[in-house]
């Protein structure tokens, strides 16, 4: 057996538990030594070929490097398992270059306060809002949806913004990752479903009325 | 229409494939616009990458979005060998569920079009029994029944299976909410297996309330091994459990098994496709009994754990179950 410095082994066993019913290899390495994340490398061995769907794969540049992946040998077929080990052992040992996320650098752009949100789902477009509160570049605030509310948590870097948010429905949270970029109070950019895709949205900084307003 | 204008361009069935099929003959009376020419489908190994589609291996497990499962080589079998010929549905229904019945030790079972699905025709069952014209009338809760009784831990993404019927949830957090969650108006509580379902308001717990009010427990095992003689679910008093039968079975992907009470199976059927019913969009298809209860299966099952240890408290449950009588349909 092949050995990469540096790269540790453990097997999961199932739990009680009478589902999914299967151990688990779970590969550990520091990030930061090898050069490739776990989950840099789940998303490598899905891109490549031979195509290959990991359980799981950890770590993220820029945050916390300790990095696995998972093998769920459950529904693998003969043979496939030689495929996986070769091609972890390669990857591992040759790490692809992977591009640093550039981090802009810059005044972070002051978004405090309420916006006016409008998401394009496919085929549907639906208006959210924020309340936002900025401490230097960390960003909190709560979203607004049609139904739902959540907190936001993220991030201002120069003109960029990134962050998150669940809203609780029924028996389940609706995740948004949120991307994009603040301007003259405009935002917009791109929000991440999970599976259920992508979506565009704009923001503008909710015009307060001032004074009067309708009367009787 | 489409075979009567071929009929009329001179054209019979023969000569359609003579041409290479129906999109030749399309083409010939006009039908189809031409827009680009699209890859052939190679009917061999590389087929998903002859339209494009690049297939992984999977190192994840049994998910849904990766097509599930491998089909068992004897699955594959008795799928071919189905799709060869024709049966009536209600008496392939009838033989399968004998069948299961042997395998499993439960009373009853039948075959829906995925765990989802075996869970949405008990809901129908639950309000309509195996009456037309309430079922009908579905998913208009007009004069029915129209609340579940969901433990907090079984309130999840898959209780959508129960909610498509109209049904309002009462979620329960304790023991005390759960006492006070049944009225006239209750018609099933839904249960996911898991972690919960052996806790203070597991299974056992919440089916002798729920037989107190006559009021059947469906419990959703979608990822679970196939636990039989006794099935763990049952045992601890529900009336029916669902499959998957396109994940640990190794059956096909839209395909399930629901085991339990004959009376709530029977109605659970009526509800589903071929029956013209809430349940018609949830079809299954002849070929999915081809994999229904193979002994593999069995064997799997029995070498993967927890078959046996039952024991003496389910049996006292099964007894109470009994006692309080199975028959439940709404009236």
């Amino acid at each position: 057996m092949k050995r990469v410095d540096g790269v540790t082994f453990k097997i999961d066993q199932p739990s009680a538990d009478l589902s999914n019913r299967t151990p688990e290899l779970v590969v550990q390495w520091d990030g930061a030594k090898l050069g490739i994340t776990g989950s840099e490398m789940m998303k490598h061995l899905l891109d490549t070929e031979p195509r290959i769907n990991l359980s799981r794969g950890t770590g993220m540049r820029g945050g916390n490097m300790a990095s696995s992946i998972g093998v769920v040998p459950y529904q693998m077929m003969p043979g496939e398992e030689k495929i996986v080990a070769d091609r972890l052992y390669a990857v591992l040992s040759h790490p692809p270059k992977m591009e640093q996320p550039a981090v802009p650098s810059g005044t972070p752009a002051s978004v405090a306060g309420v916006w006016d949100v409008h998401i394009d789902f496919v085929n549907l477009g639906v208006d959210h809002s924020f309340a936002l509160e900025q401490d230097g570049t960390k960003l909190m605030g709560t979203h607004h949806g049609e139904f739902a509310t959540g907190d936001v948590n993220g991030s201002v870097a120069a003109n960029t913004v990134r962050f998150q948010s669940s809203l609780g429905t029924e028996g389940t949270r609706v995740s948004f990752q949120f991307t994009g970029t603040a301007d003259a109070g405009k935002m917009s950019g791109t929000v991440a479903l999970g599976e259920y895709g992508e979506a565009r949205w704009t923001a503008v900084k909710h015009p307060y009325r001032t004074g009067g307003g309708r009367r009787g | 229409m489409f075979w009567k204008r071929a009929k009329s361009s001179g054209l019979n069935r023969r000569d359609l494939f003579r041409q290479g099929g129906l999109l030749a003959v399309m083409q010939s009376l006009g039908g189809v616009e031409h827009h680009a020419q699209a890859a052939s489908l190679e009917l061999t190994n590389d087929m998903y990458r002859s339209i494009g589609v690049r297939p992984l291996i999977n190192a994840r497990g049994t998910f849904t979005i990766i097509t599930g499962s491998q089909t068992l080589p004897e699955v594959k079998r008795a799928m071919d060998l189905a799709s060869r010929g024709f049966v009536n549905m209600d008496e392939l229904m009838d033989a399968v569920g004998k069948r299961l019945a042997d395998i499993t030790g439960a009373e009853w079972g039948i075959v829906s079009a995925g765990c989802c699905a075996g869970v949405s025709n008990l809901t129908a069952a639950a309000l309509a029994g195996g009456d037309p014209e309430r079922m009908q009338r579905l998913p208009n809760l007009a004069g029915l029944k129209t609340e579940v009784v969901v433990p907090q831990y079984s309130h999840n993404v898959y209780d959508h299976a129960v909610r498509m019927l109209g049904v309002k949830l009462v979620v329960v957090k304790d023991k005390s909410e759960l006492e006070t969650a049944f009225n006239e108006r209750t018609a099933m509580v839904y249960i996911l297996a898991g972690p919960g379902d052996d806790g203070p308001l597991g299974t056992r717990v919440v089916a002798e309330v729920a037989c107190r009010h006559k009021v059947p427990v469906v419990v959703d095992a979608a990822a679970e091994i196939l636990t039989i003689k006794p099935n763990v679910h049952l045992d601890r008093g529900a009336n029916a459990v669902a499959y998957s039968g396109g994940k640990c079975m190794r059956g096909p992907q839209a395909a399930g098994l629901l085991l339990g009470d004959k009376t709530w199976l029977r109605a659970a059927w009526i509800n589903s496709a071929p029956h013209h019913a809430f349940g018609r969009s949830l079809k299954v298809q002849g070929r999915d009994h081809g994999h229904a209860g193979r002994s593999r299966d069995v064997g799997e099952a029995r070498s993967q754990g927890r078959v046996g240890p039952v024991g003496v408290v389910a049996e006292h449950h099964r007894q109470q179950r009994e006692a309080c009588g199975r028959r439940h349909v709404q009236d």
